[in-house]
C-alpha cells in the first residue's frame, strides 16, 4: 500500500512539475500566437480594400463576428464550423453596390485537403467574386460540408449588409 | 562504446526508419515535400534531444513500475512547448505539418529510445545517440521525400522552414509525366517500402561479404 502511495506521490508530482512548463510556455507564447493571427487578419484586409482605413466593430451573428467599413466598401469576418473542429474563418469583402469584391480565407487546416480545403482555392474564390449580395453562391460537388458552411456565412453577411443599406 | 560510434549507428546500422522500423507513421504521412521533411525532422530531432537528456538525468530517480507513464509524461510535455514555440516562430512549418506535430508524441522512436537507452546510459550518451537517431530519422525521411516530390510532382522543392518567402533551390523536370498517385497514402506506402527493401538488401549482401571474408581468413 504504501509503495503504491509513493508511485502516485511521484507520478503527480511529475505531472505538475510538466503543467507547471506547460503553463509558462504558453503565457509566452499566446500573445505572440493571438498577434499572428491578428496581423494575417489585417493583411487580407488591405488585400480586399486597398489603402483604406477602417472602422472596426464587432458583431453577434451567429458565423459574422467582425466588421470592417470603409470608404469602398464592408468588409466581415466570417467564422463557421466546417468539417473540421478548428472551423473556418474567412473575410469577405462587398463594395457599396452589393458586389462581392473580396474572399479570403484565414484559417482552413483542419477541412480534409484535397476535399474541403477547394474552399480556399482559385475556382471556389473566383465563383464568390462573381456573386453580388442577392445571389446565392454554388458550393463546390464533393465538398458540401466544408463549402456549404461558407455559403452559410456568406449568406449571413449579405442580409447583415442588405439590412444596413 | 566510443562516442562516436554512438552516434553513427543511429544513422547507418540502427536507423530508426529503415532498420529499427520505428516512426514509419510520420515517415509516411509528412515526406510529400522536402521542406516538410526538413521541417519534420527538427523538430523530431529537437524533441528527442530533450526528452533523452531529461529522462536520462532522471533515470536513477523514476520508479521502474511506473517508467512508461513517466516517459510519456515527459514527452507529451515537450511535445506540446515545441508545438506553441512553432505556433508562435514559425508558423509557416506549423502550418504545413499541422495536426503531425502533436502525432510526435505517439511517434515510437522517442519513446523507444527513452526505454531502450536513455534509461540506462548517461546524460552524454543519451545525447549523442538522440542526436544520432534524429540525424538518422531526418536523413531517411528526405530521402523518402526526395523519391515522392520528384516522382510525384516531377520537380523539387525546397523552401526555407522558418520563412516561407525564402526559396533556396526550386525546379521542375516532367510536370505532364508526373506520377501523382506517388504524393498520396498508396505511394507512401510504395515508396517507403520499395527504398526500405533496396536498402535492406545491400546491407544485408554487404555483411554476408564480410563474414564469407572472415570464414576465408580464418
Amino acid at each position: 500500500m504504501g509503495k503504491t502511495i509513493k508511485l502516485a506521490v511521484f507520478l503527480a508530482v511529475i505531472s505538475a512539475l510538466s503543467g507547471l512548463c506547460l503553463s509558462f510556455v504558453n503565457s509566452q507564447t499566446a500573445p505572440i500566437i493571438a498577434e499572428n493571427g491578428s496581423s494575417k487578419e489585417t493583411e487580407y484586409l488591405t488585400k480586399i480594400f486597398e489603402n483604406a482605413k477602417f472602422t472596426e466593430k464587432d458583431v453577434s451573428g451567429e458565423f459574422v463576428k467582425k466588421q470592417y467599413t470603409c470608404d469602398a466598401g464592408t468588409a466581415y469576418k466570417i467564422e463557421v464550423k466546417g468539417y473540421g473542429a478548428d472551423g473556418i474563418s474567412f473575410l469577405l469583402g462587398i463594395d457599396t453596390e452589393g458586389q462581392y469584391v473580396g474572399y479570403e480565407v484565414l484559417n482552413y487546416s483542419s477541412e480534409t485537403s484535397g476535399i474541403g480545403d477547394q474552399i480556399a482555392g482559385e475556382d471556389f474564390k473566383a465563383s464568390v467574386l462573381e456573386a453580388t449580395a442577392d445571389d446565392e453562391v454554388d458550393t463546390i460537388s464533393g465538398a458540401t460540408i466544408s463549402s456549404q458552411a461558407v455559403v452559410n456565412g456568406i449568406n449571413e453577411a449579405a442580409e447583415l449588409f442588405s439590412s444596413s443599406k | 562504446m566510443k562516442k562516436f560510434d554512438i552516434f553513427k549507428k543511429g544513422i547507418t546500422v540502427e536507423n530508426p526508419i529503415f532498420v529499427l522500423l520505428l516512426g514509419l507513421c510520420s515517415a509516411l504521412a509528412i515526406t510529400t515535400t522536402l521542406t516538410n521533411a526538413i521541417g519534420m525532422g527538427l523538430a523530431v530531432t529537437c524533441v528527442l534531444i530533450l526528452a533523452n537528456v531529461i529522462i536520462s538525468l532522471l533515470r536513477k530517480v523514476i520508479p521502474s513500475e511506473i517508467r512508461i507513464p513517466v516517459y510519456i509524461v515527459i514527452i507529451a510535455t515537450l511535445v506540446k512547448c515545441v508545438q506553441l514555440l512553432m505556433n508562435a516562430y514559425m508558423i509557416s512549418l506549423y502550418n504545413s505539418l499541422g495536426v503531425f506535430i502533436p502525432l510526435i508524441v505517439v511517434n515510437c522512436i522517442i519513446l523507444g529510445r527513452a526505454e531502450s537507452f536513455a534509461s540506462k546510459n548517461t546524460v552524454l550518451d543519451s545525447l549523442i545517440d538522440a542526436l544520432g537517431m534524429g540525424v538518422g530519422y531526418t536523413l531517411a525521411i528526405l530521402a523518402v521525400s526526395f523519391f515522392r516530390e520528384l516522382i510525384g510532382t516531377g520537380g523539387l522543392a525546397l523552401v526555407n522552414p522558418f520563412d516561407s518567402t525564402q526559396v533556396i533551390f526550386q525546379f521542375s523536370l516532367f510536370k505532364e509525366y508526373a506520377i501523382g498517385l506517388i504524393t498520396q497514402p498508396a505511394g507512401a506506402f510504395l515508396t517507403l517500402g520499395t527504398l526500405i527493401g533496396v536498402i535492406n538488401s545491400i546491407s544485408n549482401r554487404r555483411i554476408k561479404k564480410a563474414t564469407e571474408k572472415k570464414a576465408e581468413v580464418k
